[in-house]
């Protein structure tokens, strides 16, 4: 087992390499000028020379991602452009904890209701209960989130008209903190995430239930007279859940890089809603140290997914 | 039927979806209005909570400040030796009085008495010149440095050669008194002087923090007339009231600049109560119509014209009937109301309106008064500068340059070019580019025939001076003098020389009435040869909560210090 985390782990490495040096290399030979867009219409030669010489942009390419690379390895991502003398950490810091509890919490609205769903599904195969709940899961999948976000935000907006109250229609409590007037603006946002995103799991559990269902050992427990309750949640559960861990396992990668549309939307204070920002920015050491972040994550999330796996199915364990 | 059961229960919960969306999306633009005395509530409601959009402050020290937005939250903050008040005449501020010397080089100001910033240190005189060298210092990375660019030996310090002016150009004789000596003659430096780069700022505060200072400001600081109890770079800046400011006290005892989101959430938010005034955020364009009437929406106008121009080294542009033509055939009223939607004023104007030296008495080219331009005019003129430059036809290897960063801008060139095609027949190839690379070309097209041909740009003011926007862009030498007007072989270009002459000497006279008269000659006569053809001027959409009361709206967007004094929310 130690010897797969540490084949992982450098694994890791050679990945951030190759995912910064493609986005160092986009970057460096995208159009446009970051500094000369700092500058906007007061364009002054001798100030663009200098700022350029302070940020290490008139350093050759090689020179620049070299070290750029070996700041990385101190967890130095450099200083904004946009946002002046503020080091991209420094930014980033305060994001991360957002993205992650929106993330969270998100994923685990999307799996208290689209793995119940999915089970339930999957009993009631091809009833009308069966084809409604899908139906349902569908219509909302087939929403894309930032539409969901809008008509969420517009309803708040109505309601709060209507009735003379002040539901916040945007924003972020202080993250992990649960008093009232930190929850509130967390809650729609949640639901968002949550509703964008348990149909996926909703349609996954119930094809491989239904797949767990068929098979000859489900028949056998029943055979043998056990209470339907134990045959599904003890063993065709057990087996159906084997996709699921590794979907989970990518998930929790994700979480890291924040929800963009749900976060620019709600005015959540995320690494998506900078990564976005960043952009327009054309802010590229902010975008270059999201990119890592998410590099990262997705390559941790991988590697959660394959140790969830290799406990849920002892097959693997044992290979 | 079984199937027709199963799809009545689809279709159910389908309709019950859409009817909810229904309900949603019926909901009108607007809040609901609600009238208020003009009263102060009760201190404990004296909060005043400003939406400052999607991110964070660039930054919040005042030699870097860049952005409106922060200008705005960080003059609650920092005060400079002059200001504006609120109909943007210049006033004292730090200082409480001024002088200037007879040949126009020596400003002398006498600071207030028991100055003090925020955390009770006193402010002398050496805060004021350390505030202002260390801005011009190459070492505080300013892009706005040029703002003091008229103070003697400002190139020097600039580039490295001389490590201090303190005592050279910034003197200090004494704590209450600050000369300032600049290189030329320039009745226009009190003007640059408002801008935040000359604000005080507290030198122990910034040795201890060094660049982060600006996230310390709870411990002092300022000397504006409010104080920061904490900055939240998620949430915002939040103030209370200065008890060390040299001025009358603040009514609001809570003030919140708060990041609200782009300009949709931030509208959501303000209809959901969380903001009372939406600043200069902006409001959604779909949503202005149906806000008119609405005793909560306000709309001014700020100081940025957008404009189309033409290089005069470049054929047939070196004529000016033919510049004339292109200007009459544009109809800016029908630009502004169906690209924009009338959130822009169409104008003539080079200098805006709202500010000293706006000219209401201004003409267009060809004495055309009218912003909907003339056709028929516009073709004759055509007609007849083509015959004077001996062609037939308009050339067909003209490129209109513009740039892709703003909608609204490629709509207007669309729209422009298509006039141009109606009205006089004429056709021109485009290049789009990016707002930051068009103003590369047009850095390169000063002296350069190969440059651009015709292109669209804008400007903001620096300061509300005629000087930022007639002899930035028309003077002889200037860098921002890309269309070469009065360095051309055109048959005017004697006359542009004598114009330039005028912007000159407008610029060193003291006399506030004199100098005016000479910017609107000028400007009359620039806009006559089609210098510019000025399309329209931005407008400023926002709502305000009807309890907020005091506010007073200008085109610089500003609230001087000392208006804080009048500024409350109401029973």
């Amino acid at each position: 087992m130690v010897q797969f985390f540490v084949k992982r782990l450098i694994g890791l490495i050679f990945v951030i390499i190759g995912v910064t040096f493609i986005t160092f290399i986009l970057g460096y030979l995208a159009p446009g000028d970051p500094i000369r867009q700092q500058m906007g219409d007061h364009f002054d030669l001798q100030t663009w020379m200098q700022l350029r010489h302070a940020y290490g942009l008139d350093l050759p390419w090689y020179q620049q991602y070299y070290n750029f690379l070996t700041h990385l390895v101190k967890f130095n991502f450099g200083l904004s452009f946009k946002y002046q003398n503020r080091a991209v950490w420094d930014i980033l810091k305060d994001g991360v904890p957002v993205s992650a509890e929106l993330g969270f919490w998100g994923l685990m609205i999307e799996l208290l209701l689209g793995i119940p769903v999915g089970i339930y599904s999957a009993l009631k195969a091809n009833t009308w209960l069966d084809t409604t709940s899908m139906g349902i899961s569908l219509i909302i999948y087939a929403l894309p989130p930032f539409v969901i976000a809008i008509i969420a935000q517009v309803i708040i907006v109505s309601l709060d008209k209507q009735t003379g109250g002040s539901w916040p229609a945007s924003s972020w409590g202080t993250p992990w903190q649960y008093s009232w007037s930190d929850l509130q603006p967390k809650i729609v946002p949640i639901l968002v995430f949550g509703a964008a995103g348990f149909a996926y799991f909703a349609r996954i559990t119930r094809t491989t239930m239904l797949e767990v269902l068929r098979q000859d050992y489900v028949r056998t427990a029943r055979a043998k007279g056990l209470q339907e309750r134990v045959v599904i949640y003890r063993h065709a559960l057990r087996n159906a859940m084997i996709p699921l861990v590794t979907l989970i396992g990518l998930a929790l990668g994700f979480l890291v890089a924040g929800s963009f549309f749900i976060e620019q939307i709600f005015n959540i204070p995320g690494i998506g809603r900078i990564s976005l920002q960043s952009i327009y920015d054309h802010d590229f050491p902010v975008i270059q140290a999201t990119v890592v972040l998410l590099a990262a994550g997705v390559v941790l999330g991988n590697l959660i997914s394959d140790v969830l796996y290799s406990i849920v199915d002892p097959r693997i364990k044992s290979e | 039927m079984l199937c027709g059961k199963k799809l009545k229960m689809t279709i159910l919960p389908m309709f019950a979806i859409l009817a909810l969306l229904l309900a949603a999306c019926g909901s009108s633009g607007g809040t609901s209005s609600s009238t208020s005395s003009s009263q102060p509530a009760s201190a404990d409601k004296q909060v005043l909570r400003i939406a400052v959009g999607a991110t964070d402050f660039g930054s919040l020290d005042p030699a870097l400040v860049q952005l409106a937005v922060d200008y705005d939250t960080l003059s609650t903050v920092f005060t400079g030796l002059v200001e504006f008040d609120n109909q943007i005449h210049l006033q004292d501020q730090l200082a409480a009085s001024h002088s200037i010397s007879s040949d126009g080089l020596t400003y002398t100001f006498t600071l207030k008495p028991n100055l003090k910033f925020s955390d009770g240190t006193p402010l002398t005189s050496q805060d004021v010149v350390y505030s202002i060298n260390r801005a011009l210092l190459p070492a505080t990375k300013s892009q706005v440095a040029y703002y003091l660019n008229l103070v003697k030996d400002y190139d020097k310090i600039q580039a490295g050669k001389v490590s201090t002016l303190i005592g050279d150009s910034l003197l200090a004789p004494d704590p209450n008194t600050v000369k300032i000596i600049i290189s030329k003659p320039a009745a226009y430096f009190l003007q640059a002087l408002t801008y935040p780069t000359s604000f005080v700022v507290e030198k122990s505060l910034i040795e201890k923090y060094g660049t982060s200072w600006t996230d310390h400001l709870n411990q002092g600081g300022g000397d504006g007339p409010f104080k920061v109890t904490n900055y939240d770079h998620t949430k915002g800046l939040y103030l209370v009231p200065n008890p060390n400011y040299y001025g009358k006290q603040p009514k609001i005892q809570k003030l919140e600049f708060l990041i609200s989101g782009d300009v949709d959430t931030t509208f959501k938010g303000y209809q959901s109560h969380q903001y009372d005034w939406t600043g200069v955020v902006g409001l959604p364009p779909a949503q202005i119509a149906g806000l008119a009437g609405n005793p909560e929406f306000h709309e001014y106008t700020n100081l940025r014209i957008r404009y189309v121009t033409m290089n005069y080294l470049v054929k047939p542009f070196d004529n000016i009937k033919v510049r004339q033509a292109l200007a009459l055939a544009i109809d800016k009223d029908l630009l502004a109301k169906t690209v924009f939607r009338n959130t822009v004023i169409a104008t003539n104007h080079i200098v805006p309106q709202g500010m000293p030296g706006y000219s209401p008495d201004l003409i267009g080219p060809a004495s055309v008064k009218s912003t909907a331009g003339d056709k028929a005019m516009a073709k004759q003129l055509l007609q007849q500068g083509l015959q004077e430059e001996g062609l037939s036809s308009f050339p067909t290897n003209i490129t209109f340059s513009y740039y892709t960063d703003v909608k609204a801008i490629v709509d207007a060139t669309q729209a422009i070019l298509q006039m141009w095609q109606q009205v006089l027949g004429i056709s021109m190839k485009s290049d789009a580019t990016t707002y930051a690379k068009l103003i590369t070309l047009e850095d390169a097209t000063v002296n350069n025939p190969k440059g651009l041909q015709v292109w669209i740009s804008g400007w903001l003011a620096d300061y509300p001076d005629p000087q930022d926007w007639l002899t930035t862009f028309f003077d002889k030498g200037s860098g921002y003098n890309q269309m070469n007007y009065g360095q051309n072989q055109s048959s005017v270009a004697a006359q542009q020389q004598a114009v330039q002459k005028q912007l000159e000497q407008a610029d060193v006279t003291q006399d506030q009435t004199t100098r005016l008269k000479l910017y609107n000659e000028a400007e009359q006569k620039i806009i006559n040869d089609a210098g510019w053809i000025s399309l329209y001027q931005n407008k400023i959409q926002l709502m305000k909560s009807t309890k907020l009361q005091g506010i007073v709206f200008n085109a610089l967007s500003i609230t001087p210090p000392d208006d804080w004094a009048n500024i409350f929310i109401s029973q």
